[in-house]
């Protein structure tokens, strides 16, 4: 055996034939904990022989090949470390040198070659001995290595070096970021670092810094500066820098061509590199920035504040006020000037007489006053002669203006012309059918009209008046009257229900009342519908005009066709503890019946139904031309068989029946939050969304809890169970205080862990995150999760912590969702749904 | 029947078209460079990286580099066996039985014996079951096929490279520990730098008068969905740097204007929504229309 295994020294040349580094390389490896692979004998044959190929392809070999070696033949998991392993062995200067400057205390200990003859064993028991002897003979590699090795000593000749070429080529390394070139392509001449910049420069062109042709220049690289240059200024500041005879005529051209940045970065390679610029080409530049645009281009190729030509202020204040001022607005932060009120200044000169348009598009905080009052001018001259429709049009545009550079004195300013252009339109309506609807037209845009100037235009067209103020009126003020006069009138009453978020005693007893007095049931389930407890307890004490009831009476009238299904549930979430027992059960059915309508419906909105879930499903079918023997399943095939009559010996491909798996299999496990901030009608969204999953999905796929200080389990993957079951939890879910998701992510990531073995897991958590669990707790909690591949899809509403949001999320590399609005929940999750599958 | 059967001989091939052109530089030369000397050195190789990256391209090349028949694989649950090793008519074999005349043998068969160059793409998509039936051939150098009871020698030319991408979680498993001792060999392919990428849409859209600056915008909407760990699963490959480039070329031609940011962004709302993946919760097609509104200020 002729391997010579080298001395390694810390401080010092490296010296390593391929044997040898393989040995020291797998012993330093097998020292490491927590590999993902023990580097095998495989592994420390592997390297000499990928080395020796290499050797025989290149006829030399360098720290880099031997770095490369090493790294490429240890499997991809554990690279990261077989690259620090291999840098602390070749390089160990600048392993040194880097510690040093790290400020790190120690460096470790020398390394000791006791190792090597165990690996030296193992490869001679492999039976390798020729193969490793061969390779030592024909590979003699120590010189080479001492010669790379030398590369540092070559680096440091050069940082000594006063010779301004030396100099520049250093900069020019830093500048191509190639700063240990040297040392990593053994660059030991100044020859070797020459071709290596040139080839840089070639390979970087068309990004390189204005820092890279003073030093390429010293260097006499003019020519290639000239050949490799790509983009504009790069070629202009090369022409430039060599006095290229072709570089006016290229001036020239650039200056009639080049786009805005083209031009800007043009100068300020010229300016970094000290080149002059004719004050004419300059003039010419300047003379091209024709809009704000244009300036706004400029700027960002120049990388400094120049003012900008008059004449594109000019134009951006004529004809793109709006646009121009985001472009000033934006100048004006980086670089602290007045350019939005020079052009604010320069619009009201350009237009005295400004349209609506106009003004809106110039909306400038900073203009304040004097916008107002162009706002105020060109209104009043823009409804000059309008018709009703017109104003009414008008009244939008002022009313409906929105603009982040505008000032809540102007949001005012503004507000204040639309209701007043608002009550002129309904003033111009001549036909009594058509005033409440404009009203309600106006009203539903948050347009409010003047009251009394209202009234007054609405008696003139005999528009009843108490159907006007019940435009203004609070809802419950109208609702009263409507009981009062005892109508009956199911859409007028679900209309204003809708509106009622809740009554006061006083005035439910008064209408509950009347209600009773008058026996309308009617009446008695609208109030029922705009605030259940409520009504429940006024009707308690109240008989019906025949002596019955009042409760029981207002129990049988309650449906959800006054103020709707959803709303029908949020009573029912917020005042079933307060019901009497017979009630509560006489309403649970319909409450059921209403949860499961309405969850299905969302359930067959968008992607997905029942009958499709996503999980597929494995299947049989008859055989076709191209399927595969190993599918054939054998059951199905003599069943086909025995029903067509045939025996054994008279099958035809005919009865084959094969196996059919579709794609990938994903699950969905879902925990929400319902913890004491949950209101009602957030509850009968979470319950109507529970409903929507099961009828959405497979019940395979999905997994389901609530949960607060306890844990609601509605159901596993596994778990069989039917929509009425669950219905009849949710309507009994009981949401405590505190928000403890310990029990659920335990039991979530138990489900995903050992109960589904799909191929995508993803757990979509909603809360708000104000959890009893710390973050390390959560961490925890996560971790079997993690490893199993969950990822999840942390929802969020109102008042959240956003700081352990995000730590979930990160943690499960997963994403966030904001619910805006919890009657959206439904949609979000199923958006959410529709996300994943696709 | 027979004017198909023509159509089938007329426009059989043997050279198949390469889909990328591909430019050996920096991570390809590095890349191709460790393969040669992999090969050399009778160690099987396995590029690891993500979708996209130039692994197919860069075998091919080497592939009809050294003068050998590509042929390849593409991993997943639905690969068998028999995929790999070859299949039995069965109307055949109820004929001849399990024999010669009733198997028609599949792309590693037929790479393993006649010594050409094989690509197991998305190695870690395969079933551990069907993944062991490499072994034999490539440690023996041997091959077995169980319904024929026969042994087969692997030719001595024959090279196995291996490629997946480990990062991803969906559908994939861990290597099989036996598997991943037999490939000595692992070499990281990203996506290629911005000046490789240019280079490489330059070269694909050689018939067309593109301007650099509109490649470069292509280039950075592809970039983009690439650094944007935290809304993209699966970023854009250089298929689709190459495919935006080409499709807003065309449409330029078409309309006989010359193309524009305006066009790029039709390209991109086209191409990128169904190339990328982006994560839970949101919709490709937003996230492509806010893209292009940040880079080419347009969304088409």
């Amino acid at each position: 055996m002729a391997s010579k295994p080298g001395k390694f020294q810390f401080d010092s040349v490296v010296k390593f034939t391929p044997i040898s580094f393989a040995g020291e390389f797998t012993r330093k490896m097998r020292t490491i904990a927590g590999l993902a692979n023990i580097p095998s004998v495989r592994t420390t044959i592997a390297i000499p022989r990928f080395l020796t190929a290499r050797y025989f392809r290149k006829e030399t070999l360098d720290p880099m090949d031997y770095f490369e070696a090493a790294v490429y033949n240890t499997p991809y998991e554990d690279q990261e470390i077989a690259k620090k392993v291999a840098r602390e062995l070749l390089f160990p200067k600048q392993v040194k040198r880097e510690r040093r400057q790290q400020k790190k205390v120690e460096v470790e200990d020398q390394s000791k070659l006791s190792g090597i003859d165990l690996i030296l064993n193992e490869l001679d028991e492999a039976g390798f001995d020729d193969l490793l002897e061969a390779m030592s003979e024909e590979v003699d590699l120590e010189d080479m290595l001492e010669e790379q090795d030398q590369s540092w000593g070559f680096m440091d000749e050069l940082i000594e070096s006063s010779d301004p070429k030396d100099q520049a080529r250093l900069q020019l390394l830093e500048e191509l970021n190639s700063d240990f070139a040297i040392v990593q392509h053994a660059l030991n001449t100044r020859t070797l670092v020459d071709n290596f910049l040139e080839s840089e420069l070639g390979e970087q062109a068309g990004s390189w810094s204005p820092q890279v042709f003073q030093p390429s220049i010293t260097l006499g690289m003019g020519d290639i500066l000239r050949r490799q240059s790509q983009m504009p200024w790069e070629v202009a500041t090369a022409m430039g820098m060599t006095r290229d005879p072709g570089y006016q005529k290229y001036m020239d051209d650039t200056v009639d061509i080049a786009s805005p940045e083209a031009l800007g970065s043009t100068m300020k390679y010229h300016n970094e590199n000290q080149v002059p610029l004719e004050k004419n080409w300059v003039e010419k530049a300047f003379s091209r920035i024709k809009t704000m645009r244009d300036y706004y281009g400029l700027l960002q190729g120049l990388d400094q504040y120049r003012d900008p030509p008059p004449h594109a202020v000019e134009h951006g204040a004529e004809h793109e006020i709006r646009e121009s001022l985001d472009i000033a607005q934006t100048i004006d932060r980086q670089h602290g000037t007045d350019l939005g009120d020079e052009l604010f200044e320069k619009f009201q000169e350009k237009h005295p007489q400004p349209t609506l348009d106009q003004v809106q598009d110039a909306t400038y905080e900073d203009g304040n006053d004097s916008w107002e009052s162009m706002l105020k001018d060109s209104v009043s001259r823009e409804k000059q002669g309008m018709d009703q429709h017109q104003l009414s049009e008008l009244a939008k545009q002022i009313g409906n203006h929105k603009s982040s550079r505008m000032s809540p004195k102007m949001q005012q300013t503004q507000n204040s012309l639309a209701k007043d252009v608002a009550t002129e339109n309904l003033e111009k309506v001549d036909k009594m059918d058509a005033f409440l609807p404009e009203l309600d037209h106006m009203i539903s845009n948050k347009l409010i009209p003047d009251i009394e100037r209202t009234m007054n235009a609405g008696r003139k067209l005999g528009v009843s008046e108490e159907d006007i103020l019940e435009r203004y009126n609070s809802p419950v003020k109208v609702l009263e009257s409507y009981i009062a006069s005892d109508l009956k009138d199911k859409q007028r009453y679900d209309s204003i229900v809708r509106k009622i978020d809740n009554v006061n005693p006083m005035q439910m007893n008064k209408m509950m009342a009347d209600a009773a007095k008058n026996d309308n049931q009617m009446a008695m389930a609208a109030l029922g519908a705009a605030d259940l407890g409520q009504a429940m307890t006024s009707a308690q004490s109240m008989q019906m005009a025949d002596g019955s009831s009042a409760q029981d009476i207002l129990a049988q009238a309650i449906d959800k066709s006054i103020g709707g299904g959803t709303n029908l549930l949020k009573q029912w979430f917020m005042h079933r503890r307060n019901l009497p027992k017979p009630i509560k059960d006489k309403l649970r059915d319909m409450m059921r019946k209403t949860l499961l309508e309405i969850g299905m419906e969302w359930a067959n909105k968008g992607t997905g139904s029942s009958e499709e879930g996503i999980i597929p499903v494995t299947d049989t079918r008859p055989y076709r031309d191209g399927d595969e023997l190993d599918l054939i399943d054998i059951e199905a095939t003599l069943s086909s068989l025995i029903m067509s009559g045939k025996q054994l010996n008279q099958m035809t491909t005919d009865e084959l029946m094969v196996t059919e798996t579709s794609k990938g299999k994903t699950s969905l496990g879902v925990l929400i939050d319902i913890s004491g901030s949950m209101s009602g009608q957030n509850l009968a969204m979470c319950a109507v969304s529970v409903v929507m999953l099961l009828g959405k999905l497979d019940q395979k796929e999905v997994a389901i809890a609530l949960f607060e200080s306890n844990t609601h389990k509605i159901k596993g993957f596994e778990d069989e169970t039917t929509l009425d079951k669950v219905a009849d939890e949710l309507l009994d879910l009981e949401a405590r205080g505190g928000t403890r998701a310990d029990s659920a992510l335990r039991w979530i990531g138990n489900e995903f862990n050992t109960v589904t073995s799909s191929d995508v897991k993803i757990l979509f958590f909603l809360s708000d995150y104000y959890l009893s669990e710390n973050t390390e707790a959560l961490t925890k909690l996560m971790e079997p999760m993690i490893h199993e591949g969950v990822k999840i899809l942390g929802a969020y509403h109102g008042n959240y912590d956003r700081r352990r949001m995000e730590h979930m999320v990160n943690m499960m590399d997963g994403s966030s969702l904001k619910i805006t609005n919890f009657e959206k929940l439904p949609e979000s999750i199923s958006d959410a749904i529709a996300s994943i599958t696709e | 029947m027979s004017d198909m059967l023509e159509i089938l001989k007329r426009q059989k091939t043997e050279q198949i078209r390469q889909d990328i052109d591909l430019v050996l530089e920096g991570q390809y030369t590095e890349a191709y460079n460790a393969i040669l000397d992999s090969y050399n050195a009778g160690l099987y190789v396995g590029l690891i990286g993500p979708v996209g990256a130039g692994k197919t391209a860069l075998c091919r090349k080497f592939a009809y580099d050294t003068g050998r028949a590509f042929d390849w694989v593409t991993f997943s649950d639905l690969v068998r066996p028999s995929t790999l090793i070859g299949s039995f008519d069965p109307t055949l074999v109820f004929k001849y039985g399990f024999s010669d005349e009733s198997f028609s043998p599949g792309p590693f068969t037929i790479s393993a014996l006649s010594g050409g160059v094989f690509l197991a793409n998305e190695l870690n998509r395969g079933d551990e079951y069907v993944l062991n039936t490499l072994l034999d051939a490539l440690e023996e150098k041997k091959l077995y096929i169980p319904q024929l009871r026969n042994w087969y020698n692997v030719h001595d030319d024959f090279y196995l490279i291996a490629a997946m991408n480990p990062s991803e979680m969906r559908g994939t498993r861990r290597l099989p520990s036996a598997v991943k001792d037999r490939i000595k060999v692992w070499v990281h392919l990203d996506y290629p730098s911005k000046s490789i990428e240019q280079k490489i849409v330059k070269n694909n859209v050689t018939e067309y008068s593109l301007p650099s600056s509109l490649i470069e915008l292509t280039l950075e909407l592809v970039s983009q969905t690439r650094e944007d760990l935290a809304r993209v699963e699966t970023p854009a490959s250089i298929r689709s740097s190459i495919g935006m480039a080409r499709l807003t070329a065309e449409t330029a031609k078409r309309l006989g204007s010359e193309p524009d940011a305006e066009i790029l962004a039709k390209s991109a709302m086209l191409i990128l929504p169904d190339a990328i993946k982006v994560k839970p919760g949101s919709q490709p097609k937003d996230y492509v229309k806010d893209l292009c509104r940040r880079v080419l200020g347009t969304s088409g």
